[in-house]
């Protein structure tokens, strides 16, 4: 099976007034091509942070400081900003969170979509035009010719986020990132947006990384499933698993805490204590004050990910011994 | 749109008038007889009792005033005592010479002014950056007559480049317009940095960089107008401040432009005429502040001239 | 959506939102913990000195000439040189600082008390008082300030008192519609209306609240206008308007040199260094006090 995105060990860290600050801590998951794979987590677990460094857009003070962003085979962690640019909006393109804020104010529609194909494709005049009214049509904006002339104010959230993806798809990349499409949105754009990111996924083979908190939007449209805390990814899984049986304490606190309407419970569980900040991580298992399982050992030393079934790995000591160990921070860090 | 522009007008009109009741008074607020002061020591009774009835200060106040406000609006500003040459005249034969050295002047000054704000705002909290800003504290803290002064030492003494001349040709323009330029860059190199720094931190530009956008496109098309927004008042507020910037500085440069008029007639306590610049330069100045609200339609989509109440 | 209208102008008034200020001695220690304010406030006490002081520190009476040193270079005797008259450049300089004081204080005190006046009247009183006072302002802001300032000589007639009253005037308008805007925004923002609806008094929040985090945003602009007027009235002296020979004043000291440019390049100079430094320290100042009072660059 190809690849379409491997990501091995990768480390991101901001500098800040206090050092450096390592956000992402060796993050490694890989994207089969077509395939959507999910990143969940709370906020401030460096989901974001980690959808970003795949695309380099970690602005000035951000770096991967470690491990490989493979994309179709090459490094991008080692590309230079003028390579990177070729592969951006072309072989991997992004959408954001706020669909609000993401379109330039003072540009044309038309022309923030045409400047994509512009860029990579070379496409100029009145078939630059004829494609980018295509493109509107392709993401179901009715008066696709009216928009093309319009300002993004003049459009509705839900109608911005297609322009976004518009704009994302324009080149057919090979991979999509979204981060959190829908959260900014009404609950009732949010079916829709999905369901036109499902048919593009289809119609284009398209890769999926989807970057969100909702577990509601990870059954219906992940494939597969990696969960981060604290800047690690603690557990990786096919989507029936982790909805049916999550392994890593940390996934059944977050499952037992979406509200599930065919249990009809009145209340919902909630995980006591909040996400630490990267300088508040602790020096074992960095769930382990807020794990409802914790042992003695997980206060002393990080836990291994280990692979539990062939499907499922969990980063937790619970279910090491029984299983064979992908990576071991105890021994990679006395290396 | 058109409601918008009416209606900018009107209040415009509303202030032009207050303009006008204040340059009409400027006379009365002299302490003493003004008559007596304009003829100076010397006058005699009879010189004193005809300049009093030519100006019709014999006369009640709104009076006075009523007959003020309708030669205004028949183009009479009345006439200067000096020269005996209608005011208007007078006025409308400098006016060019002001409006080119203000225009040569904000010209450069915007050139200068985004291309050190943009550089400044790409190498933030650099030495660029620093270097950049210093000088333009610098900029607002020097003597525009003074740096005048060390342009002509320096271009016209000792390099010998740029003559003083009486003259208003291209060469002449040179040094008072970087002069200019210089004094009214400043303060546009600092709102460029600063909207520049804000602007590159927005979402939209994180767009753009994802859409693989060469940085030069990123900075021109995506960030520059957005930031060219609110630049835009104060390069309107620079080229109404420069008229009277100019003021000073054509006295250095022997520019016979308004400044150098006004000037005069302060000098030679000409009345008449002091009252027409000031009317003038006062009509002018609403009149740019009114095209640069108009302006902003035309760079920001989103500006509702109409004023009409949106969702 | 945002509704525009004249949204965007040059400055827009700062004023604090955080938890009210203790203008005790906070706000000195916050000053001084600034690198930059405790400088140039440093540099300006310095100067300050320097002019109160003239007499013992300048080496020459600064109107008294030496006819047997016209235009005599910088030597050691007249380490700056001396002007046309053989007047010791130094020591004008010197006591030219004491002119600029004078200019300071009177000048910025005028704008500073009928500024604030105007603009908490307007600000506090609101409605049609507000409307009157504020389209006069309007009106007035239609002329650029040096040329409103110029029609003041016009009508004073030209000196040294006349040029620092009507700069004093011509910044009112722009003074008081700035701390028009900050007692606005103080008045409406959040502490202030969570105060009245714990029930404090009008007097307590006027005094505790109003009028400390006002006091701030007003300094700042004080400190600006200190500048602005300095270099104006340096103007006006410039061009004959202002300080009459043969007062030590550095615009119209550099308005006699500028007749000498070929033959004395240090009467040009040495006045202009002497404004550029006082206004420069005065403005970084400006600019720190504004860090330090805006929590936007916290």
């Amino acid at each position: 099976m190809s690849y379409v995105l491997e990501v091995k060990g990768m480390t991101t860290q901001f500098t800040t007034k206090k050092g450096p600050m390592t956000v992402v801590d060796r993050v490694s998951f890989n994207v089969k091509k077509g395939e959507v794979l999910g990143i969940v987590g709370e906020s401030g677990c460096g989901k974001s942070v980690t959808s970003l460094s795949v695309m380099r857009l970690l602005g000035k003070n951000g770096e991967v400081s470690e491990g490989e962003v493979l994309f179709k085979g090459e490094n991008l962690a080692v590309f230079s900003e003028k390579e990177m640019s070729k592969v951006r909006g072309n072989g991997i393109s992004m959408i954001f969170q706020n669909p609000m804020t993401s379109l330039n104010p003072l540009l044309k529609i038309g022309v923030q979509i045409g400047e994509v194909l512009e860029k990579h494709k070379k496409i100029k005049g009145a078939e630059l035009k004829k494609q980018v009214i295509e493109l509107l049509e392709l993401v179901e904006i009715s008066r696709a010719e009216a928009i093309y002339d319009e300002y993004p104010h003049q459009l509705s959230g839900g109608m911005k986020q297609r322009v976004m993806i518009a704009l994302a798809v324009a080149c057919y990349p090979s991979l999509l990132i979204a981060d959190e499409p829908t959260t900014a949105l009404d609950v009732t754009i949010q079916a829709q947006i999905l369901d036109l990111l499902k048919s593009l996924r289809k119609e284009f083979e398209m890769a999926i990384l989807l970057i969100t908190h909702d577990l509601g939007v990870v059954a219906e449209m992940c494939d597969r499933v990696a969960v981060m805390y604290a800047g690690q990814v603690v557990e990786t899984t096919d989507t029936r698993t982790l909805l049916r049986n999550p392994q890593h304490p940390y996934t059944v606190g977050l499952i037992e805490s979406t509200p599930q309407q065919s249990k009809g419970e009145k209340n919902l569980k909630s995980i006591p204590g909040k996400v630490p900040t990267p300088d508040q991580f602790a020096k074992g298992c960095r769930f382990s004050d807020r794990c409802s399982k914790v042992m003695e050992k997980c206060y002393i030393n990080p836990p291994p990910f280990v692979d539990i079934d062939g499907t499922t790995s969990s980063r937790c000591w619970l279910h090491v011994g029984k299983e064979e160990i992908i990576d071991d921070y105890a021994v990679t860090a006395s290396k | 749109m058109g409601q918008f522009i009416v209606g900018r007008i009107l209040s415009g009109i509303v202030v032009i008038f207050g303009i006008s009741i204040l340059s009409f008074l400027l006379i009365h607020f002299i302490p003493g007889d003004p008559v007596r002061i304009m003829l100076g020591q010397n006058a005699t009774p009879d010189q004193i009792e005809r300049l009093t009835v030519y100006l019709g200060l014999d006369q009640p106040l709104l009076v006075q005033y009523g007959h003020y406000i309708s030669n205004v609006l028949q183009g009479d500003l009345g006439t200067s005592l000096k020269t005996g040459q209608p005011v208007l005249t007078e006025i409308l034969d400098r006016f060019p010479q002001t409006v080119k050295l203000a225009a040569a002047g904000i010209s450069f000054a915007i050139v200068i002014g985004f291309t050190v704000g943009t550089l400044a705002a790409k190498f933030k909290d650099t030495f660029i950056d620093r270097m950049a800003m210093g000088f333009a504290m610098l900029g607002v803290s020097i003597p525009g007559f003074w740096l005048a002064i060390l342009l002509i030492m320096v271009f016209s003494v000792k390099l010998g480049w740029f003559p003083i001349a009486e003259g208003t040709g291209l060469r002449d323009l040179v040094l008072p317009s970087i002069t200019l330029g210089v004094l009214a860059s400043t303060i546009i190199s600092r709102l460029t940095r600063n909207g520049m720094v804000e602007v590159l931190s927005k979402d939209y530009i994180r767009t753009a960089r994802a859409k693989g956008l060469d940085e030069r496109v990123i900075i021109v098309r995506h960030a520059l107008r957005n930031v060219l927004l609110p630049i835009v008042t104060v390069i309107g507020l620079q080229i109404a401040g420069l008229l009277g910037g100019t003021v000073i500085l054509e006295q250095v440069f022997n520019w016979p432009g308004l400044g150098t008029l006004a000037i005069g007639a302060i000098s030679s306590r000409d009345f008449p005429l002091i009252q027409g610049t000031v009317l003038f330069m006062g009509i002018v100045y609403v009149s740019i502040n009114i095209l640069v609200d108009i302006s902003y339609g035309m760079i920001d989509p989103r500006v509702d001239l109409s004023m009409k109440e949106e969702s | 959506m945002v509704k525009y209208g004249k949204v965007y102008r040059p400055i827009q008034a700062r004023t604090i939102h955080k938890s009210p200020v203790n203008v005790g001695t906070s706000v000195f220690s916050k000053i001084y913990q600034n690198k930059r304010a405790r400088y140039s406030l440093f540099l300006i006490l310095f100067i300050i000195l320097i002019g109160i002081f003239a007499p013992f520190i300048a080496p020459h009476d600064p109107i008294e000439p030496h006819y047997d040193a016209l235009l005599s270079g910088p030597s050691k005797e007249y380490i700056l040189g001396t002007d046309a008259l053989g007047r010791d450049l130094l020591s004008r300089l010197i006591y030219g600082i004491q002119v600029t004081i004078k200019v300071a204080s009177i000048a910025v005190g005028i704008t500073f008390i009928a500024g604030t006046f105007i603009g908490l009247i307007c600000a506090y009183v609101g409605g049609v008082v507000d409307n009157i006072l504020m389209r006069i302002m309007d009106v007035l802001l239609a002329l650029p300030s040096i040329v409103l300032a110029l029609a003041i000589v016009a009508i004073l007639g030209p000196s040294l008192n006349n040029a620092m009253i009507a700069i004093g005037i011509a910044s009112i308008p722009g003074f008081a519609r700035l701390t028009r805007g900050a007692a606005l925004s103080v008045k409406s923002s959040g502490y202030v209306e969570a105060s009245r609806s714990i029930g404090s008094s009008h007097a307590w929040i006027l005094r505790r609240q109003f009028l400390p985090n006002v006091a701030s945003t007003v300094l700042v602009y004080t400190t600006i206008f200190i500048g602005g007027a300095i270099l104006d009235t340096a103007a006006l002296s410039f061009i004959g308007l202002g300080a009459q020979p043969p007062t030590p004043e550095w615009g119209s000291m550099l308005n006699e040199g500028r007749n000498y440019i070929y033959q004395a390049w240090w009467l040009a100079i040495f006045p202009g260094i002497a404004i550029t430094v006082v206004v420069f320290a005065v403005n970084y100042l400006g600019d720190a006090l504004r860090d330090i009072f805006d929590p936007a660059n916290n």
